[in-house]
């Protein structure tokens, strides 16, 4: 037995034969799209991708890019080509696809229920047209609830979420309290688990709704939208002061059912924009470790012309852009609190796993990812196809839950139509665009916006904010700095 | 004529007229780069013999014409290089998407089934 293997020694080809030949490889198939003035952002069908200078592209492309060349690896160990008798780069591609799209055959797991649109704050952002906290005839019945259940339960997705919408869901508790108590009896006939959730301005919270919570296992979502007259100017109440209810809730139900218990977002609206260090200040001050920093829907009360809530997409980007950077330093600082909304985005992008994240899926998310029940027993095909037939418009209304069965509802031309037009690997603008493998269709957005379940993607506000959340945070992660690796800690 | 490299002809109207070479240039690869402009431009074209023709009318007299006509041509370039890709890489992507969704491999069963030690074996035995 040799000691040490010689240069000659003859069970081993020489280290020549393994080195790649100029030109001898085969392109794989990827998208590109100009990053900034002088590179491009490759990426491949399973989201990898490279920041590449135009000359590397060109030579990518024409097979002349030298195997010394400094491009040449990571191209080829992202899978954008890959040498002559190597197989091994498609099998991994196939099976990254197979994870990317696995989500798929979960279906519906979000099932979001309005007890009742009865409300007792004055949003200046209001999506629905909510009545006042006595008018009882916009509550939901057992009968309708019951068949929201049913129809839950008829999911195959392992994780089933419920979360009640309103309105404001604890003005009609009573429905709140069968619905729980129902669930968790199907729970335990079925074997399945479903996680609750109730969105709440939390004005309403006594102990007998946090012992049943916390009997219950069921969690909170609130708005905080920052300080104080910030707060209570989006969000005002001719009965309370919002913001003070708003945080004494949050402290109660951290202490009966835990600090996790409970989660916040915002709403920016006009008057958030010149404020976004004070909104993110206000989250670190309440001691969440995440803030959702959400544009405006335009729906409702937010769409009338002239609202004060209206700005333009590139002034809520600055926004963005400048809030995210703030929550950075933070977190480089020792302040741990990330954003929701770039961590969907890194998980797009640096995973091949899904998010769940309605309004970035392809097919889109309506339906197949999330649903909607109505106080009424009307089914909708996401909170937004609500929102819009509240506005007259019920484009995106499946069915009713008393008269229509769950195949009529999930089998109906106007959601399967709406998710195999909208799919971004086959629209004009998204099909060739570089970050279609991290983007989404967003169907209804553009059929409000634009009247087409597609969208005209050139003057779209949905692509021109994606596309330049994408070009900052691929920007910072290719930076490479201390920045970088707060992002990173982020995407799980 | 315009104040542009790029333009062949300005007519009264304010439209912008191109001709890009049929040889350099596919039907296809034009069409996605006006489509990308039709924010900015009402597009109308016309296929010759040699050449396609591109009209393109501003909807706003602001624009800067100069600058937006030196992207259209960028623009046109990136979807030619575009078409190169997918044209290549149009086997390879179905066979993947089969791939990803075959309950059999469609790449190369042996190597899925083969045994490791099989293959070591064999190989020490003819090196010998």
């Amino acid at each position: 037995m040799p000691s040490s293997l010689s240069p000659s020694h003859h069970n081993f080809r020489p280290l020549e034969d393994f080195l790649p030949q100029n030109g001898a490889y085969q392109l794989l198939p990827f998208r590109f799209v100009r990053f900034d003035t002088t590179r491009y952002l490759l990426s491949n069908f399973v989201g990898e991708h490279c920041l590449v200078e135009s000359e590397t592209l060109h030579e990518l492309v024409s097979k002349t890019l030298r195997p010394s060349s400094a491009g040449y690896s990571a191209l080829k160990s992202r899978h954008f080509f890959f040498e002559s008798g190597e197989t091994s780069a498609l099998h991994l591609l196939a099976t990254k696809y197979r994870t990317k799209q696995a989500p798929l055959a979960e279906f519906t797991s979000l099932h979001m229920i309005v007890p009742t649109i009865r409300c007792n704050t004055s949003c200046v952002y209001c999506q629905v047209s909510h009545k006042s906290s006595t008018d009882q005839s916009c509550d939901m019945t057992e009968e309708a609830a019951d068949r929201a259940l049913d129809f839950m339960f008829r999911s195959p997705s392992s994780h089933l979420k419920l979360e009640f919408q309103g309105g404001e869901p604890l003005l009609n508790f009573a429905m709140v309290r069968y619905i729980v108590e129902r669930t968790r009896q199907l729970e335990k006939q079925t074997g399945r688990e479903v996680s609750i959730v109730i969105c709440s301005n939390l004005s309403l919270i006594s102990e007998e709704i946090l012992q049943f919570c916390k009997k219950y296992h069921v969690d909170f979502s609130t708005s905080l939208d920052g300080p104080r007259d910030l707060h209570n100017h989006n969000r005002p109440s001719a009965e309370f002061d919002s913001y003070e209810r708003t945080l004494a809730g949050i402290t109660r139900v951290r202490e009966a059912l835990g600090i996790c218990a409970i989660s916040a977002l915002m709403t920016t609206t006009q008057a958030s924009l010149s404020r976004p260090r004070e909104i993110v200040d206000e989250y670190v001050g309440q001691d969440f470790k995440s803030i959702f920093l959400r544009p405006i829907n335009p729906y409702g009360f937010a769409s009338r012309a002239g609202a004060i809530t209206h700005y333009s997409t590139t002034e809520w980007i600055e926004f963005y852009k400048t809030a995210l950077d703030y929550i950075i330093d933070l977190n480089i600082r020792g302040i741990i609190i990330r954003e929701a909304y770039a961590a969907l985005l890194l998980r797009r992008i640096l995973t091949p796993y899904g998010t769940g994240y309605v309004d970035l899926q392809s097919p889109a998310g309506i339906g197949i990812s999330a649903i909607l029940f109505n106080h009424d027993g009307n089914v909708y095909a996401s909170d937004e196809s609500r929102m819009l037939a509240e506005m007259g418009d019920p484009h995106f209304r499946l069915g009713n839950l008393l008269t229509d069965s769950y195949e009529n509802m999930m089998l109906s031309d106007v959601l399967i139509d709406t998710l195999t037009e909208t799919m971004t690997e086959g629209v004009p603008g998204c099909s060739d665009c570089g970050f279609q493998p991290y983007c989404g269709s967003d169907p209804v957005r553009h059929y409000r916006l634009q009247g087409d379940i597609v969208g005209f993607k050139p003057t779209s506000e949905f692509c021109q904010r994606h596309m330049a959340l994408f070009r900052h945070i691929i920007g910072i992660l290719d930076g490479g700095s201390a920045a970088a690796d707060v992002l990173k800690g982020w995407m799980y | 004529m315009a104040g542009t490299d790029f333009l062949t002809n300005r007519l009264p109207d304010g439209t912008l007229l191109l001709t890009l070479d049929s040889k350099v240039y596919r039907l296809s690869a034009i069409k996605k780069a006006t489509y990308k402009f039709g924010g900015l431009f009402h597009v109308l074209i016309e296929q010759h013999d040699h050449a396609t023709e591109v009209r393109m009318k501003p909807k706003e007299s602001s624009a800067p014409i100069d600058k937006l006509v030196g992207e259209f041509c960028n623009e046109v370039l990136d979807q030619e290089l575009r078409e190169t890709v997918a044209e290549e890489t149009a086997g390879i992507l179905n066979l993947l998407l089969a791939q990803a969704f075959s309950k059999t491999s469609l790449i190369d069963p042996a190597m899925e089934t083969a045994e490791y030690d099989t293959e070591h074996r064999e190989e020490t035995v003819s090196n010998e």
